[in-house]
């Protein structure tokens, strides 16, 4: 009975592996079926419910797209691939050794194509010459060729001292301009053209692997005036800010000699791409006026940056800077305390700040912007982000407060290793514009504002 | 007038639904209520009607053997792309197993051990093989002679067929070192790998074949002249690591993602071989950054006519690709090779392009790549590295040290994260009363404390309410008692309840995570002692 009674137990509860035991082989070889020589009587179900399947079937013509999009980039690169010229421009890129085309897109001046090249330092032996030269369409143009001693952005920081050298020329024959403040409007839009040059030396030393401080020697002096090229409809600077004061700098141009002092902490896990970790970084800058203008000012400011990690893929990127720029020179006509050069202020708008507005879109005395992004990393070297930037200008940093707070937001694809940023692409907006950027800036880098200043 | 309670009237005419927008607005609205019902009720179902339990078959015997060896056509050869691979690894790949919401699939070369049985993939002999060195002349087949890879196929006086790794003029012994010990040490680890010896060619032995190929540093084809390799070895002895292989037909790589479609025995898609996704721990050891479709071999095996897949181009490994500027300030104070322990992160450590059996690797694969990399003892690192023939015996010494350190690395960050335990095993305490037994591989290799291993073993979801199966043990005593799953001695051997599922969890230290559960299927034999008839580690 108590054997009837478990055979029938047997058979209810479904002892699926009662025929193959029964029947089971006493081969130690399996043939090479995929799950043959695991030995199951009842094998795992296919990966997925239904709710997966439904969701595969409605992705699939996604799924199909992306695979006819990327044939024929597949196709080129088989073609492409065996006469190396695409890996030798890749391998040099990652190794300090380029010589690439670049080509990028942003709102004003439209495009802009150039070269960059880079060798080994005849200085020291890691270190490293790179030339950038651009030449950016008909709205604005601009000449710049850099010269940069040593990759000294390695994470960790190598303990001791490191340099980084950069003479500029630029041209900017329209460059915009709408005035000081939080308040200006889009339609005071004005041109103007700017001639500068830098010669910018820093000195490094780093004191730990994650600690360096940074001393930087800067000369430069800037012409600006009344934009030329300029098309029907299209105002000159002198039209809609004639005086002195609401354009400073129009009319006595800025040359000074600049001693910035910066400490930076990084505790970043990887520098291209951070998944984990935080940056941050204070400066103090004395710029000691040299030309016709020879006003003394002082400029200071944080940044702080941090960035979490939700789950393997994602990251939750945090970002605060600010930044003041203050004289205590008064005029001894006037009374009244001197002006310093629209050109030497602080500034919002462009890629690295408030990204739905136009680069340099707000300038004044002191500026503030905070930034979140949501990044997901598709794979090893795409990643795509969703972000959000706020920020506002103002006479003095003590002055903030959340009325006129600037707000963007914006998604964008970025290209990027862990010790490299490549290229990125973004779509912004904001009350004002709508803005699509293709650049090879990273990503809230102080020190490429500071050499575009 | 009869109002309702908000005090609209009922009076016909009178009263409307509130709209909710445009006609169109609300059938769309609709339609979307209808899906998303359709979608959470097939869910439902789906997840209400449960799916069958993995069941092993607990009469048949443990595949130790593959029987992949069988005669077959002769597969084409594969050409493999470079930037075609690029794309594939970080563009289409990644967003395709998006798109197709695919999530990570556990490893299917596996037998009901959760062992990788011996095939054309990977063999299970403990030792490495004895190699025979070449003898001159040598015949050169093909070479590459750019770029940092260089190599040859030469056939020797015997018409054997060796494929070698050349040192560049500025590395001396550095790539021939690295080919020998790297191949010595993965054929300990079970796969096949050509047989590396150390050779020194005079300038005198070289013979290029009137057919002979030269390959581009970027897999261009062209005509190898005797000139252009004279210009090579540049008149002097060449020294050059010979791997010998067995006569047969070159068909290039194994592809990383998917099967060869012509090799009728090649039916487990790369990436879910435990064997190549395993191999992650050893390409971080060996720092095999280079490793991808172009670093394999495909072999059509001239006797036995069927393929068998090696891994080559080992020359690339301990760092020779590291040459240039250094990458990390740690890499600076090692004395002669960026090959180095200190800054090593084998948790950051990856590949120069994304391999996709990497990419796909789950803890149960890292903790067989582990079991594998730890049986590797000292002195077979050191014959490895005595294999290489160093002249510099203080470089030998730092490499022995540096392969020892980085192993210790690895193990240490990975034994953290997985569920280590391992050698499961049935035992007798008394007559007729048996204990489930492990060992834990951290705390057997030195790198736990007995304080830090935590693991509990419960019944399986399957387990028909086994009465209160839950036991916790830690240290050195991993031993789980089996009488509570014991079925009543009058059951049948085909009754259910003589087969078990039992898990095994293993907790980081003090049981703060969860790092893995293993599932033991376990078969109460009447006849005999109960056994092991399946373990899953996915």
């Amino acid at each position: 009975m108590r054997i009837l009674t478990t055979l029938v137990i047997a058979a209810l509860l479904g002892g699926t592996w009662i025929g193959a035991g029964a029947g089971g082989g006493a081969n130690a070889t399996a043939p090479p079926d995929p799950d043959g020589a695991r030995g199951y009587s009842v094998a795992p179900a296919p990966e997925g419910g239904t709710a997966t399947r439904t969701a595969r079937l409605l992705l699939f013509p996604a799924r199909a797209a992306v695979h006819v999009g990327t044939w024929p980039i597949r196709t080129a690169a088989t073609i492409i691939s065996p006469s190396g010229l695409l890996q030798r421009m890749a391998h040099g890129y990652q190794q300090g050794r380029y010589f690439v085309p670049v080509f990028g897109i942003d709102p004003v001046p439209d495009w802009n194509a150039g070269l960059r090249a880079a060798h080994g330092s005849f200085f020291d032996r890691a270190g490293l010459i790179t030339y950038r030269a651009a030449y950016g369409g008909s709205r604005e143009q601009l000449y710049a060729l850099t010269f940069r001693s040593r990759d000294d952005e390695l994470i960790p920081y190598r303990p001791g001292w490191s340099y980084r050298l950069t003479a500029k020329w630029e041209v900017l024959p329209n460059k915009h301009y709408f005035g000081m403040g939080n308040l200006s409007h889009r339609f005071d839009l004005t041109y103007y053209t700017r001639e500068r040059y830098l010669f910018l030396g820093s000195l490094r030393y780093a004191q730990t692997s994650w600690m360096r401080w940074d001393l930087t020697l800067a000369v430069q002096r800037s012409m600006i005036s009344p934009g030329s090229y300029l098309e029907p409809g299209e105002k000159s600077i002198e039209r809609g800010f004639p005086s002195e004061s609401s354009a400073p700098g129009l009319y006595i141009n800025p040359e000074n000699i600049q001693a910035e002092i910066a400490l930076v902490l990084d505790r970043r896990d990887e520098r291209g791409r951070p998944h984990a970790g935080w940056r941050g970084e204070g400066f103090f800058c004395f710029a000691r006026g040299t030309g016709p203008d020879n006003l003394d000012f002082v400029r200071y400011g944080g940044e702080l940056q941090g960035y979490l990690p939700i789950a393997a893929r994602h990251t939750l990127a945090l970002n605060v800077a600010g930044e003041e720029a203050r004289t205590g020179e008064t005029d001894p006509e006037t009374g009244l305390t001197r002006e310093i050069k629209l050109t030497e202020l602080p500034s919002l708008g462009g890629p690295s700040t408030l990204r739905g507005y136009l680069r340099d879109r707000f300038i004044d005395n002191a500026a503030i912007h905070w930034n979140a992004e949501y990044r997901y990393r598709l794979s090893r070297l795409i990643e795509v982000a969703a972000f959000a930037d706020f920020g506002k200008v103002m006479p003095r940093l003590l002055d903030f407060d959340f009325d006129y707070v600037h707000r963007s937001f914006g998604a964008g694809l970025r290209f990027s290793a862990r010790e490299q940023a490549y290229f990125r692409l973004q779509l912004a907006r904001s009350d004002e514009d709508i803005i699509f950027v293709a650049t090879l800036e990273p990503i809230f880098a102080r020190v490429d504002r500071r050499e575009r200043r | 007038m009869k109002r309702t309670a908000t005090g609209q009237s009922l009076r016909s005419g009178a009263w409307r639904a509130p709209s909710a927008g445009p006609r169109s607005l609300r059938a769309l609205r609709a339609l979307g209520l209808v899906l998303a019902g359709a979608v959470l009720w097939l869910a439902g179902v789906d997840s209400a009607a449960g799916r069958a339990p993995v069941r092993f078959d607990p009469q048949a015997e443990v595949v130790w053997r593959v029987a992949d060896d069988q005669p077959i056509p002769l597969p084409e050869p594969r050409r493999w792309n470079e930037l075609r691979e690029y794309v594939d690894d970080h563009w289409l790949r990644p967003i395709d197993a998006l798109l197709a919401v695919r999530g990570r699939t556990p490893a299917r070369d596996l037998n009901a051990l959760d062992a990788v049985p011996a095939s054309s993939w990977f063999h299970r002999r403990p030792h490495a093989r004895a190699t025979a060195a070449p003898e001159p002349p040598f015949v050169v087949e093909a070479a590459r002679i750019a770029g940092p890879e260089p190599i040859a196929w030469v056939r020797d006086r015997e018409g054997h067929l060796f494929l070698l790794a050349c040192d560049l003029p500025d590395r001396p012994e550095a790539r021939s070192a690295a080919a020998v010990i790297a191949a010595h040490l993965l054929d300990v680890a079970g796969y096949h790998v050509p047989a590396t010896s150390i050779v020194h060619v005079g300038p005198e032995a070289w013979q290029v074949a009137d057919e002979a190929v030269a390959i581009g540093e970027y897999g261009g084809r062209g005509r190898l002249t005797a000139e252009a390799w004279a210009e090579f070895h540049r008149g002097a002895e060449l020294r050059a690591a010979a791997g010998a292989l067995p006569a047969g037909v070159r068909l290039g790589g194994f592809p990383e993602a998917g099967v060869r479609g012509d090799d009728a025995h090649d039916r487990i898609a790369h990436e879910d071989r435990r064997s190549l996704r395993g191999l992650a721990l050893f390409a971080a050891w060996l720092d095999h950054v280079a490793l991808d479709e172009a670093h394999t071999l495909d072999l059509y095996l001239e006797a036995e006519h069927h393929v068998r897949h090696y891994l080559v181009g080992l020359g690339s490994t301990l760092g020779t690709l590291r040459a240039g500027a250094p990458r990390s300030a740690a890499q600076d104070f090692a004395p002669w090779n960026p090959y180095a322990s200190a800054g090593f992160d084998p948790l950051a450590w990856q590949t120069r392009q994304p391999y996709a059996p990497f990419v796909a690797c789950g803890w149960g694969d890292i903790a067989w790549g582990l079991r594998r990399l730890l049986a590797i003892d000292a002195t077979q690192i050191r014959a490895a590295v005595a294999a290489a023939h160093l002249s510099d015996p203080d470089r030998a010494d730092y490499l022995v040290g540096a392969l020892l350190a980085r192993r210790d690395r690895i193990a240490r960050a990975w034994l953290a994260r997985i569920n280590g335990l391992s050698d499961l095993r049935v035992e007798e305490v008394e007559h007729g009363r048996f204990r489930l037994a492990c060992n834990d591989v951290g705390l057997a290799h030195g790198y736990k404390q007995a304080e830090d291993v935590y693991a509990v073993l419960r019944a399986g979801p399957a387990a028909g309410g086994v009465r209160g199966a839950v036991q916790t043990r830690g240290g050195a005593n991993l031993t789980f008692d089996l009488v509570p799953f014991a079925p009543p001695d009058w059951a049948h051997r085909l009754d259910p309840r003589r087969y078990v599922v039992v898990a095994l969890d293993a907790w980081d230290y003090r049981g703060r995570q969860l790092v893995g559960t293993i599932a033991v299927h376990l078969y109460f034999d009447p006849s005999s002692a109960p056994r092991i008839v399946g373990i899953i580690r996915d």
